[in-house]
């Protein structure tokens, strides 16, 4: 199978087909990390899409010398970034937002620890918010999260665990432990 | 303690040395407070663990499916828009090329054809005035229908029989003719040779007539020239005289 980073160079060719192949391989990853950050299916469809709308647009910017995947996930967050200072909406640290379930509201027990863990990152700075999403659920390393955000490894890893205490201290709070 | 617990976190989240981490234990194990924490962060990211990921409606794929058949479309109408680019200078100069052709086939057959039909038109006439009577010839000289397009065939016609006509009666009709058209310069200059050749006297006469109709200096040289000849008819001369008075008293 090829590698992520020779699909992409293919694409960089110009054999837009095979952006098919990545689409496929990232996009529900991708549509989750927005879906965690902003909590709105059809924006979240919408920001993934134009993830890989702008893949094609700057594929030629793509230097196989680096790794895919931070590249594709810098990508979105630079489409997060312009979104929201596009539409200057501006999630406020301790909103809780609406969790509908995707099965016809049926509230059970996962659904409802699903419901506490994006309440309490939602508590979360913005930064710590996306830096402990791309950690945690989208299981990304330091390194790469470090080249997404273009900080250092360390700064990331201290985000990560400033993160989860603050997660650790909303859970105290609300009586969720 | 604090710092216990964020050693407990680092453990929870895999970022401990070994080492670090059998410190940690050891801690531990001789701290309730410090297994509680570690519970709850064990609990905290057990929800990292199970948490199921969601996925797209197909509306996410199926837009991006048609926005890769747009970009191919798009990419295919630059790749023939650029074979255009190069294309399009060739068909201009082909099609400059075809218009030079066009035109100048146009051309040649609008002029040397032209010509060509004319002479032969004319050879035709002359060829088939040779089977006529004087009469006939006369009837064909005295023509009334002509245009534009056939008068240059007419002068010629008329010119040919002057010259070349054994009857004088013809050469006279074609001199009558040609009166009208004395201003032209072949016509002029046709009828001023046949003066000089003309050995009939009632058509050297009617040439001297229809010189003098015209405004031209020229003509007074071969009028001279028919005074001045020994032998010959007085009343040529006298036309002739009268010719020259004509044209000084102008």
């Amino acid at each position: 199978m090829s590698t992520d980073e020779h699909i992409m160079q293919s694409v960089s060719n110009g054999d837009i087909a095979q952006s098919a192949s990545l689409f496929e391989r990232y996009h529900v990853n991708m549509y989750n990390y927005f879906r965690k950050m902003n909590h709105n299916k059809s924006l979240s469809e919408d920001l993934t899409q134009e993830v890989f709308v702008r893949m094609i647009k700057y594929r030629t910017s793509y230097n196989n010398q680096y790794k895919f995947k931070p590249w594709l996930y810098r990508i979105a967050s630079n489409v997060r970034h312009d979104h929201f200072r596009d539409q200057k909406i501006k999630y406020s640290n301790g909103e809780i937002p609406e969790i509908v379930s995707t099965e016809d509201n049926i509230v059970d027990k996962q659904i409802e620890e699903s419901r506490k863990l994006q309440t309490a990152i939602n508590s979360l700075k913005e930064d710590q918010r996306e830096i402990l999403i791309l950690s945690k659920l989208q299981k990304m390393k330091y390194t790469d999260i470090a080249a997404i955000k273009n900080t250092t490894e360390s700064n990331v890893k201290t985000i990560v665990h400033r993160s989860i205490h603050k997660l650790r201290k909303y859970y105290e709070i609300n009586n969720w432990l | 303690m604090i710092e216990w617990e964020n050693k407990i976190i680092a453990y929870v989240n895999g970022d401990l040395s070994e080492k670090e981490t059998n410190t940690l234990m050891k801690q531990i194990k001789v701290s309730e407070e410090l297994q509680n924490i570690l519970k709850t962060y064990q609990n905290i990211n057990s929800e990292f663990v199970t948490h199921k990921s969601e996925k797209p409606s197909s509306r996410l794929s199926n837009n991006f499916e048609a926005y890769i058949k747009q970009v191919q479309d798009c990419q295919s109408n630059i790749t023939v828009s650029n074979k255009l680019r190069y294309i399009k200078p060739l068909m201009r100069y082909a099609a400059i090329l075809v218009i030079v052709i066009a035109a100048s086939i146009t051309l040649w057959k609008e002029i040397t054809p032209k010509e060509s039909r004319e002479q032969n038109d004319i050879n035709a006439i002359l060829s088939d005035m040779k089977t006529k009577s004087d009469t006939e010839k006369i009837k064909t000289l005295y023509i009334n229908n002509v245009t534009e397009d056939n008068q240059s065939k007419i002068k010629k016609v008329l010119i040919a029989s002057l010259k070349n006509d054994k009857s004088s009666n013809v050469r006279l009709a074609s001199v009558e003719t040609l009166v009208e058209y004395i201003d032209d310069d072949l016509v002029r200059s046709s009828l001023i040779r046949a003066l000089g050749e003309e050995e009939d006297p009632q058509v050297q006469v009617a040439i001297i007539m229809a010189l003098s109709e015209s405004k031209n200096m020229e003509i007074i040289k071969p009028l001279e020239e028919i005074i001045n000849k020994e032998g010959g008819y007085k009343f040529v001369k006298d036309e002739a005289h009268i010719g020259i008075m004509n044209f000084t008293s102008i």
